[in-house]
């Protein structure tokens, strides 16, 4: 379990996290969401002492991270991409790090085996791909067998098999009672993989819920329906208090209404229907609408729409 | 309370690390080749030139010294050798892997000062151990040489690893508190070669009161078997050194421990 109390980091002017509280429970992936600059990666690394917090707490099993004498058997990080010396290969450096906290050579062996990077363990990792790097990343989070699983960004630069196989990972670690925190800026593998999310905008907490209450409560989920009587089937529609708003292909977008009673004021009016659908809302619709007002970097053309992603948020924090 | 199990435990991390970087191989046998070819060299040029020396550097003339200064060259190879096991570490992130598995930062430099010390005290003993007899069989050809069961002269080679040992941590300290491989290897060159000439420049009164108090200048008097009226005795000079260590280490560890990484 971790549990974050009034967490504060000041850089200077900068607040990169600001009075964040939250748990993180045993037993469920717990997601932890939010644009690029939003302290995702900064709260990590408060969690891990790797940064000193301005003010507040967080703790892991009830005790800061830095007084756990063997702190690898307790909480197993991946980090930021590049934690790792390019020029030693993947076995030393993973002997390195189990060596520190007195973990035999033989879990090096193990956890290479387990990562699938046993062929490629005296290669310097500095010539490792993308993906191979995450790997190798992965492994040293495993190598004390950790309670709790803190993993930054685990599925960047993997390919859809290694996708697959972390979020099986990650289910499965949880389904045996570990703390999984993971973040990510991939709504879609989120939507997969996580049974409860964390947002965060700008530093401050934004949601706590879970992954199917957040989409139901806050992307609004709508009809659509498309009419050669658009103008009258928007009219009687909007009578009924609905919003409606018109698409860019001229189709209604209603909110405010189910299928049922649209269908229903379409054949009392008399207007044909070409369409008429539920558009089931997306946790990237669900995401962008939360952080609307708390991305630092719009896109130039204008404020990102709920099916434009944008260039606001790239590659990773 | 000192852990024993996990210092323990810290340097045999420590140790994997620097025997799986080529850099360690690299900078050793730098400071071997570096150490033994100059000492010879070194010794081949003042032999044959100390027939012009005036008396009163003929007095001054240390055999000893001579046959080893080319250790003089193996400590800057043996600091940037010390100053990279940390600086490294920040250049490519590893550091947050290492303080993450260590949270206790104290154990990491301590284990990394002690294994650092240790390489380059046995390098540069095997330096010297080796440069000083290729160095005084050149210099008996002109009947100059010395022998170690002289006076002082067994320490004056010991002392060449004592001292390299010791200048290794202030500069693994340098690092830590600079945390760039270019910066700490400057101010590693400002400390050993560049304060001791400028400091030369100064008049005896303030050579005699201050510059032999430097770092440079008080570690490197246990070298010498001849020694100027200008240099503090082999000892003390040795002690004032490790308090210019200690200083540089603590000032690390003061700030691994405070700073973010």
């Amino acid at each position: 379990m971790i549990e974050a109390q009034q967490l504060t980091k000041r850089y200077g002017e900068t607040l990169a996290v600001d009075n964040l509280s939250f748990t993180v429970q045993p037993g469920v992936v717990t997601g932890f969401l939010g644009p690029n600059g939003a302290g995702k990666s900064t709260t990590m690394r408060l969690i891990l002492g790797l940064d000193s917090a301005t003010s507040g707490v967080v703790t892991i099993n009830g005790t800061p991270y830095s007084e756990h004498r063997h702190p690898l058997t307790e909480v197993g990080a991946l980090l930021e991409a590049r934690s790792v010396h390019g020029g030693r290969s993947a076995y030393h450096h993973l002997l390195c790090v189990a060596q520190t906290n007195g973990i035999p050579a033989k879990r090096v062996t193990e956890v290479l085996e387990l990562v699938g990077l046993t062929d490629v363990a005296k290669r310097r990792s500095g010539a490792f791909s993308l993906g191979m790097g995450q790997r190798l990343g992965i492994a040293s989070a495993l190598l004390g067998d950790p309670k709790v699983l803190l993993l930054d960004e685990p599925v960047n630069g993997l390919d859809p098999e290694g996708i697959l196989w972390v979020r099986n990972l990650l289910k499965h670690f949880a389904s045996i009672g570990k703390t999984v925190f993971v973040s990510s800026h991939l709504m879609s593998e989120m939507a997969l993989t996580a049974d409860r999310l964390i947002v965060i905008g700008r530093g401050k907490l934004i949601a706590d819920a879970t992954t199917a209450e957040l989409i139901a409560e806050s992307a609004k989920t709508h009809v659509r329906a498309r009419s050669p009587q658009a103008d009258d089937l928007a009219r009687a529609v909007a009578a009924t208090g609905a919003t409606v708003e018109r698409d860019d292909d001229g189709a209604l977008s209603i909110l405010g209404a189910t299928t049922e009673q649209v269908g229903e004021i379409a054949a009392e009016q008399g207007i044909v229907l070409h369409e008429l659908a539920v558009q089931q809302a997306t946790l990237e619709a669900a995401f962008m609408e939360l952080t609307e007002d708390s991305v630092d970097y719009h896109a130039t053309t204008g404020a990102p729409q709920p099916n434009d992603p944008g260039p606001a948020w790239g590659a990773s924090a | 309370m000192i852990d024993f199990g996990l210092f323990r435990n810290v340097m045999l991390s420590e140790w994997t690390k620097l025997r799986s970087v080529r850099s360690t191989y690299w900078c050793v046998l730098v400071s071997i080749i570096v150490g033994v070819g100059l000492g010879a060299a070194i010794s081949a040029g003042s032999a044959a030139g100390y027939s012009q020396q005036s008396a009163h550097d003929q007095a001054l003339f240390d055999p000893a010294a001579i046959s080893l200064a080319g250790l003089f060259f193996s400590q800057l190879a043996l600091g940037v050798f010390a100053i990279m096991t940390v600086s490294a570490e920040y250049s490519t992130g590893m550091i947050r892997t290492t303080v993450a598995a260590v949270p206790q930062r104290g154990y990491v430099l301590a284990a990394k000062a002690t294994m650092v010390a240790l390489v380059s005290f046995v390098t540069s003993i095997a330096v010297a151990f080796t440069a000083f007899p290729i160095g005084q069989a050149i210099l008996n050809r002109h009947h100059l040489g010395v022998s170690l069961s002289d006076p002082h002269v067994a320490r004056a080679v010991l002392g060449g690893g004592l001292y390299i040992g010791a200048l290794s941590m202030m500069a693994l300290g340098l690092a830590t508190i600079i945390r760039h491989t270019a910066g700490a290897i400057t101010a590693l060159v400002a400390v050993v070669f560049i304060i001791p000439i400028v400091t030369q420049l100064l008049p005896d009164s303030l050579q005699h009161d201050f510059a032999r108090f430097l770092p440079a200048n008080a570690g490197s008097a246990i070298t010498n078997v001849v020694q100027s009226s200008d240099s503090l005795g082999p000892w003390t000079g040795y002690a004032v050194f490790l308090g210019w260590v200690a200083l540089v280490i603590g000032a690390g560890w003061y700030m691994l421990r405070t700073r973010d990484v």
